[in-house]
């Protein structure tokens, strides 16, 4: 049976906050150390509260877990230590019943070694349909132009099968073979994957790893245009048989290598915009403006049903695949004191550390994702300032449970602290009993209440999802100033990314005789005039202003 | 009262057998055979001017009026004019979600037999009510039409305390009677009250007016005479009524912030017909018992009200509990911060939402005996000034409000 999505509008995506979550470390409802989804299922009330509309899962089928769960074994169900099929759908329909939306990974570049297809496939005679699920080769030198992705774990992008007695391809870990995009069959079986889920209602997919689903010699195997065949076949099956349903493309990239994968608003509805976000760091750090003016300069226009996802901090690294060398070299100094905060080509640390717990440096970053364009998605936990734990292996330093109450394991599980899929944040500064949800719902002035009424203010306001951007260009390279326009909706935020306060002139000359409206207090600002605005910033400052209208001819204002 | 519940499958059946109609008609408040009689033979009366040619439908109750369908009026032969049984549930004023479920079921109705204007007539099934309402979205172009009651001084204090105010306030129309149970309704307002589905987990989808005015649509009052007499139980309690009607505004500007916290100022909405010649009262005002009750408020609530009010809001209320009743008078500033922090209050859910409203009533009972004090010797039209200065203070402390809905926080002034 099919069931609906449940979002009515269907630019929903566009407007949505989006909550990235791992089940395995939200809430573990049954105390076996590992959260599941009648966890989540209980925590609904709190993500409601927060104002997230729409609940972004990691993967939670069936897996060994050597990638966090990335290396899937069976696609049509939930790994057991989450719970089963009827824990979901329950979840599911609570989640739709408060108006949330719910969005999950579907991993088509790549399968575990132990998924039933590459059993099969390594047994079955070369050229045989089952063995052509996957990519094999008889030599390791085919596509020597695709760079090595996990360079610290990788040495190659091939691996020798004793079984099969050849090599099969793989960008990521070599435990994780993969699909074989030339075989017809193949995007069948991922389809009818697609379609068991949107059927039961879930509302969003997003697309693991999309720039590698083909392989071409002499190419880099990475954004090919038989990729973007692949891309308009799942998204026209999902036009075809579901309404109000969003794609979520990954794909970490330049902004013009990214923009194919919304094709003509045919292919991803949304894709991540991972430059942006070292950049951001970047912009912070240096006390310039420059680094996000220049990236968003260089990100093309796209369809109109299309939008970019926008993200501080997720499960992986903060990559920095996508800044030049000198960048990378200074985001490493800047932010990764500790050689062991580093991984891959990325820093494996959550948004309160890097931040150094300054929670005025928290507060600007986060008005900048929520008011940049594009849809903000949070990263579990960073809404309380959780911190990490680089002791960990791979990402797990990020990963580690939820801080719901200073009680024990972090209110998280009742299990025996030994038996938790991953130790809590102990430490005095960012340990849960520092930092939860517990002691920061009570408190008017925390974190999580602070990020909640900024969610509130964005929900209030359709030009931060919907509205173009124009940068302003003050004199003051420490002022980040822009203007958000969307149906005579004009919107001024001004940012000071400097440690000290700054002053700064605007040029608003366009908008003379309006009336800046400091949109958190409601409080009116001077009129704009014929000389530039005069602003003062207060260290990591910040101001989002409604630019109102002069009173029309006939608008009675009470009292007068 | 009783307004529509449900439209059963059988009879939107019947209403697709019926083909199409002008104008379709609910009369939820007719629940016996005799009612339902008076009411048709009244209507009937205005249909040929109102609809000259025109198809005419009317919704009644299945229950005490099985076999109106068949002789309650018009003949077989007179295929102007047809009526329809519906399910109905008797519900009090007021109450949302039955009033919700009754104009969806009149409302589909009407898209069904694609219907010019449909007109809920829960508390006035008259000929000229109809025809007042009714022409103007036929004929003037306007989405909601809604009768304007004149009033005696103390009669629908609730609706001239908060709804009047209130409503002018977020949604920026003087529109007097916002939460009218009669009202006459464009197709185009019909779709989108019938399209904006209520969201998932909710059971309604907000009140008709507001759903107008958020959509930019046209409306406008029609001078009605003198309401007509609530069908309200006399044992209503004012608890129940008050929470009710709070309950109901509030929900709908949590849905509808977006709008709102966009409107600056008022404005006035046409208005048709004739106002009820003015009528001096002198009635002396009895308000021993209402200040009695805030008093007691003042003693026993004052935790909970802690909750919502601000701490200068508190201590003004405290400050009137020590007046005596000839100097009893709740400034409109303290009134309209009162409201407001309910309000929030009951946005940030800062104690069981009844229970937050229901403790408001003592306060509430302040401003009526403050405000009948105050104008028990005025002529009609200085109460209308009067409850239009109120209207201003809401306007005015619209800012206090947004501030605090935006940026929830309890250290307040």
């Amino acid at each position: 049976m099919k069931t609906a999505g449940s979002a009515r509008d269907p630019l929903w995506y566009k407007d949505a906050v989006i909550y990235e979550v791992p089940v395995k470390a939200f809430f573990d409802a049954n105390n076996d150390g590992i959260g599941d989804f009648p966890g989540l299922f209980q925590k609904l009330d709190y993500l409601q509260d927060l104002g997230v509309t729409c609940l972004w899962l990691l993967p939670f089928f069936p897996s060994p877990l050597r990638d966090d769960g990335y290396d899937i074994s069976d696609y049509m169900n939930v790994h057991p230590s989450y719970g089963t099929m009827e824990d979901f759908r329950k979840f599911l329909n609570a989640a739709h019943l408060r108006g949330i939306q719910v969005m999950i990974e579907l991993v088509v570049n790549h399968t575990s070694d132990q998924h039933p297809w590459f059993q099969s496939a390594r047994e079955a005679a070369p050229g045989s349909k089952e063995r052509n699920f996957y990519v094999w080769s008889d030599t390791d030198r085919k596509y020597e132009g695709a760079r090595i992705i996990f360079t610290d774990t990788e040495k190659s992008n091939w691996t020798w099968d004793p079984v099969a007695k050849a090599y099969y391809w793989h960008r990521f870990f070599s435990h994780q073979p993969d699909l074989n995009y030339d075989n017809p069959d193949v995007l069948e079986e991922v389809l009818k994957v697609m379609r068991y889920w949107l059927d039961m209602g879930v509302d969003g997919l997003r697309l693991d790893a999309i720039p590698y689903l083909v392989e071409r010699e002499g190419t880099n195997c990475e954004n090919l245009p038989d990729t973007h065949v692949v891309l308009k076949k799942i998204r026209a099956a999902m036009d075809e048989g579901y309404e109000g349903r969003m794609i979520l493309a990954e794909a970490n990239q330049w902004p013009s290598d990214v923009r194919p994968y919304f094709g003509d608003g045919d292919e991803c509805h949304l894709a991540f915009h991972f430059p942006l976000m070292p950049r951001i760091f970047m912009a912070l750090r240096l006390e310039d403006r420059h680094p996000i003016v220049d990236i968003l300069a260089q990100t093309p226009e796209i369809p109109e049903n299309c939008q970019w996802g926008l993200f501080l901090r997720n499960h992986d690294e903060l990559t920095l695949e996508m800044v030049n060398e000198e960048e990378r070299d200074y985001m490493y100094l800047a932010y990764s004191s500790d050689p062991r905060m580093r991984i891959n080509v990325g820093i494996r640390r959550r948004l309160a550390p890097l931040m150094e717990n300054n929670s005025r440096r928290i507060e600007l970053l986060n008005s900048l994702l929520l008011s940049f364009p594009g849809t903000p998605i949070v990263y579990y936990g960073d809404e309380i300032g959780m911190g990490d734990n680089i002791h960990l292996g791979d990402r797990n330093g990020v990963r580690t449970p939820m801080q719901w109450s200073g009680d024990r394991n972090a209110g998280f599980s009742r299990a025996a602290p030994e038996t938790l899929y991953s130790p809590v944040i102990g430490d005095p500064v960012y340990g849960y009993g520092a930092v939860n949800v517990e002691s920061q719902t009570g408190e008017a002035s925390s974190p999580l209440n602070w990020m909640r009424n900024m969610i509130a203010l964005r929900k209030l306001f359709r030009v931060f999802g919907r509205g173009e951007m124009k940068f302003l260009d003050p004199a003051n390279r420490k002022i980040l100033a822009y203007l958000r326009r969307a149906g005579g909706e004009t919107v001024l935020c001004v940012a000071n990314l400097s440690r000290f306060a700054q002053p700064v002139e605007l040029d608003l000359q366009q908008y003379q005789g309006m009336r800046p409206v400091e949109m958190l207090g409601y409080v009116e600002f001077p009129v704009i005039g014929a000389q530039p605005y005069p602003l003062s910033l207060g260290p990591y400052g910040f101001f989002w202003f409604e630019l109102q209208e002069p009173r029309k001819q006939g608008e009675i204002q009470a009292g007068e | 009262m009783a307004v529509l519940d449900t439209i059963t499958q059988e009879t939107e059946g019947h209403a697709d057998r019926t083909g199409e109609a002008d104008l379709v008609v609910a009369l939820p408040s007719c629940q016996s055979r005799e009612q339902l009689d008076d009411a048709v033979a009244g209507l009937r009366t205005v249909l040929p001017e109102l609809l000259p040619n025109g198809k005419t439908v009317i919704l009644h109750p299945d229950t005490a009026v099985a076999a109106a369908s068949e002789d309650a009026g018009p003949s077989a032969a007179d295929t102007s004019l047809q009526l329809l049984a519906v399910t109905m549930a008797p519900v009090e004023r007021y109450h949302q979600q039955s009033l919700d479920q009754g104009l969806r079921a009149l409302l589909q109705a009407g898209r069904t037999l694609n219907a010019k204007v449909c007109v809920m007539m829960s508390s006035e099934p008259s000929a000229e009510s109809l025809r007042g309402l009714a022409d103007q979205v036929l004929y003037n172009g306007f989405d909601l039409s809604v009768p304007l009651y004149a009033r005696h001084k103390f009669d629908s204090l609730i609706n001239r305390g908060i709804v009047y105010p209130l409503t002018r306030a977020l949604y920026g129309a003087r529109l007097h009677n916002p939460m009218a149970a009669d009202m006459a309704i464009s197709p185009q307002l019909a779709g989108k009250y019938l399209q904006s589905q209520p969201a998932a987990g909710q059971t309604d989808c907000g009140w008709i007016t507001t759903n107008a005015l958020c959509s930019g649509l046209q409306v406008c009052q029609v001078h009605r005479g003198f309401a007509p007499l609530p069908g309200v139980s006399e044992a209503v309690d004012l608890s129940d009524s008050l929470a009710q009607v709070l309950s109901t505004l509030l929900l709908d500007a949590e849905r509808n912030a977006v709008c709102w916290q966009r409107v600056r100022g008022s404005q006035g909405v046409r208005t048709f017909g004739r106002p009820e010649p003015e009528e001096n009262e002198s009635a002396p005002a009895q308000v021993g018992e209402m200040i009695e009750t805030f008093h007691r408020g003042c003693k026993d609530l004052l935790d909970i009200w802690a909750t919502a009010l601000s701490p200068a809001t508190l201590l003004n209320l405290k400050k009137l509990a020590k007046l005596p009743e000839d100097q009893f008078r709740l400034p409109d500033g303290v009134w309209v911060h009162a409201l407001y922090d309910f309000m929030l209050g009951h946005r940030q859910r800062v104690i069981n939402r009844e229970h937050l409203l229901r403790a408001m009533t003592p306060i509430y009972l302040a401003w009526v005996a403050s405000y009948a004090l105050e104008v028990q010797t005025f002529s009609p039209a200085a109460v209308v000034n009067r409850i239009e200065t109120l209207g201003a203070a809401f306007e005015d402390l619209k800012p206090y409000l947004l501030s605090r809905w935006r940026w929830p926080d309890r250290f307040n002034p």
